[in-house]
């Protein structure tokens, strides 16, 4: 036992938890519940979740937009933070669910606390319109600004590589070629 | 090395798809890269047939299950 340890023990009649022993890994003061200002903090944090829906096809775009608007809601309601939205549009089934073989997909990439999932979840569930639904957690802590800066560099390389690429590659591709045989005859001579 | 059953050419080494191949990556919602490690039935095609290793394949399982929940994927289908 470490002094730190011993004196910790010695002055074991204190208030506190057994949660401050320095001689405890984080592993254990997980296993412990921790205490309150711990329970607190984790609450506080966001983590990081997707969610996939599949709305029923026939749906009329209002329709359509009130459940993912609803679903929207109870994340924003809750502190969370909306990262990506996405509309697969509608897809076919790879099999029958509720009699449709068609489903429109919809794809919500976002940060929340879990009782946002909680909520989201159980109003998708209610709903009959909504034939699916999948959420993962992707991670368990995010950093939210930073996410959105990753994000929106991704796609404005998407951007980039849908627009330039033809052209750029091709004249790219020849120069370098011509390059590198320049430099073998060089070394030949 | 020597299978006495099944002749084999040598150096048929089966190698982790994904692992030779860092940009493939396995995502629930990318059934198309999913379908290659399935039989046309729609059953997740094991271990030592595909070759993947074992952290590959546990991530690519976990994938395809996602898959099928949300019919991205079939659980089985008929074939004729």
């Amino acid at each position: 036992m470490s002094g730190e340890v011993v004196s910790w023990y010695k002055d074991r009649n204190r208030k506190g938890s057994l949660g401050d022993c320095p001689s405890l890994r984080s592993h254990d003061r997980g296993l412990l519940g921790s205490s309150p200002e711990e329970k607190s903090e984790r609450r506080k944090k966001l983590r990081r979740y997707e969610t996939t829906f599949v709305i029923h096809p026939d749906l009329s775009e209002e329709d359509q937009q009130k459940i993912v608007q609803k679903a929207l809601g109870a994340i924003t309601q809750s502190g969370g933070e909306i990262l990506q939205l996405q509309d697969w549009g509608v897809k076919k089934l790879a099999y029958k669910i509720k009699k449709q073989t068609r489903g429109h997909y919809i794809f919500v990439d976002y940060a929340a606390k879990p009782e946002a999932v909680r909520e989201v979840e159980r109003l998708l569930r209610i709903d009959d319109n909504v034939l699916r639904f999948l959420t993962v957690l992707v991670d368990d802590e995010v950093d939210v600004e930073e996410a959105k800066m990753q994000l929106s560099q991704a796609s404005r390389r998407e951007v980039e590589e849908e627009e330039a690429p033809a052209l750029e590659t091709e004249g790219a591709h020849e120069v370098e070629v011509d390059e590198e045989e320049g430099e073998k005859e060089e070394s030949e001579q | 090395m020597t299978t006495p059953k099944v002749k084999r050419g040598f150096g048929r080494r089966k190698v982790c798809r994904f692992c030779a191949d860092k940009s493939l990556v396995i995502d629930y919602k990318d059934p198309k890269t999913l379908r290659f490690f399935t039989t046309e039935r729609g059953k997740i095609i094991p271990r030592r047939i595909s070759g993947n290793c074992a952290k590959h394949q546990r991530a690519l399982t976990q994938a395809i299950k996602r898959a099928r929940q949300l019919a991205l994927m079939p659980y089985t289908t008929m074939v004729l």
